[in-house]
């Protein structure tokens, strides 16, 4: 049965709230964690590559096949800060997806709020992306400056993660939307009650 | 795809809104699901059918003979690629059938909902099989390969934010089809 978005409003249905949070309240905490332990790991990733100078370590680098073991200190402090402005992006992106799971824990399910964080998080994904692959780009002639224009890969390319990406931060885009419709309806009913 | 999504006959003009704002978007994903697909296989039949300049990038960082590698190894370690290949087919399949929905009107539905909790699951499963592949493609090929990788270079950071994301989208699913409920309630009891 199809229904339209005129028949879409939550009326006082605290129970089914409850069980709707209990339902997906392990999945909010779950993706809280997985969420931190991201964030976590990405700066200890980029890090552990910096001090070790492994540069196959950064993403997709070692696709490039350029011999990177030159490259001076000043060349990787450079690549340290690259990263770590690309890190804040994705500290960001992070942040607005664990704020929606936030307002779902405390029960703002079906508010234009949660609906708004949703759309800020496929925002900021397809910010990320576009940050990746300035980010990727960057690392690679950084690192390869000291090498003559003759070598050959000294660019970088866009692979398949990034249609991905943007494909999963377009869902996240659109989901907002939809959510946000639902809202504003069960909104609507809400004062009409 | 052979699943058939019903289209909504009378609309809204806040249903005709939000489809006129999600139309493009659901347009690009479509798009962007078949060509991630198809650029995957491409790339993967690319990047396989020249193992020299493969096992030269592959294996020089890791201070391993090429000779050691056998052919029947090398091939052997592209099964787990054509495993992967299949789930994320199923699971473009599935998307490409919530995002058709979405393009008819069939948004606010316990259907949809539906839908999309098995893209969500469909995408576990591409995750999960994909993140045990990339492991076992190293072991095919040279065990020794395996023991010099780091954890990240085995398991992606992708696999975690894909893992994520569905993890997300199943959550969605979960909220999208208890409101449809409470809404068709609503209508039966108008």
């Amino acid at each position: 049965m199809t229904l339209q978005a005129s028949d879409f409003s939550l009326p006082s249905c605290d129970s089914r709230i409850a069980n709707l949070r209990h339902k997906i309240g392990w999945i909010c905490h779950a993706i809280r964690g997985l969420l931190v332990f991201n964030v976590v790991l990405s700066l200890y990733g980029l890090f552990h590559s910096y001090l070790l100078r492994k540069p196959e370590e950064l993403g997709g680098i070692a696709a490039t096949g350029i011999d990177f073991s030159g490259a001076s200190d000043s060349q990787w402090n450079t690549v340290l800060v690259a990263s770590l402005a690309l890190w804040f992006v994705i500290v960001f992106t992070n942040y607005a997806i664990f704020h929606v799971f936030t307002l779902y824990l405390d029960g703002r399910v079906y508010t234009i709020e949660a609906a708004i964080w949703l759309r800020r998080a496929g925002w900021l994904g397809f910010v990320t992306v576009i940050a990746d692959f300035v980010w990727r780009t960057t690392v690679v002639y950084v690192l390869a400056a000291h090498l003559p224009d003759s070598v050959p890969h000294k660019h970088m390319f866009v692979g398949t993660a990034d249609v991905s990406h943007l494909a999963l931060a377009l869902i996240l885009f659109a989901l907002g939307h939809v959510q946000k419709t639902a809202a504003e309806i069960a909104d609507d009913h809400a004062q009409i009650v | 795809m052979t699943e058939d999504v019903e289209t909504s006959s009378e609309s809204s003009p806040r249903d005709a809104r939000l489809r006129e704002k999600i139309g493009w978007i659901c347009q690009a994903v479509r798009i962007a699901g078949v060509v991630w697909l198809l650029w995957g296989i491409a790339q993967s039949l690319w990047v396989w059918t020249r193992r020299a300049d493969f096992i030269d990038k592959a294996l020089k960082n890791y201070g391993i003979d090429p000779a050691t590698i056998s052919d029947f190894n090398y091939w052997l370690a592209y099964s787990p690629v054509l495993v992967t290949i299949a789930f994320d087919a199923f699971m473009v399949s599935r998307l490409w059938l919530l995002v058709r929905g979405y393009l008819k009107g069939d948004i606010f539905s316990v259907e949809a909902a539906c839908r999309l909790r098995t893209v969500a699951l469909a995408g576990f499963a591409a995750t999960a099989v994909s993140a045990i592949a990339r492991p076992m493609q190293f072991a095919l090929m040279s065990p020794t390969l395996l023991t010099r990788l780091s954890p990240w270079q085995l398991i992606l950071p992708e696999t975690l934010l894909y893992a994520l994301i569905c993890g997300f989208l199943l959550a969605l699913a979960a909220i999208f089809k208890a409101g449809a409920e409470v809404a068709e309630e609503n209508r039966q009891f108008v």
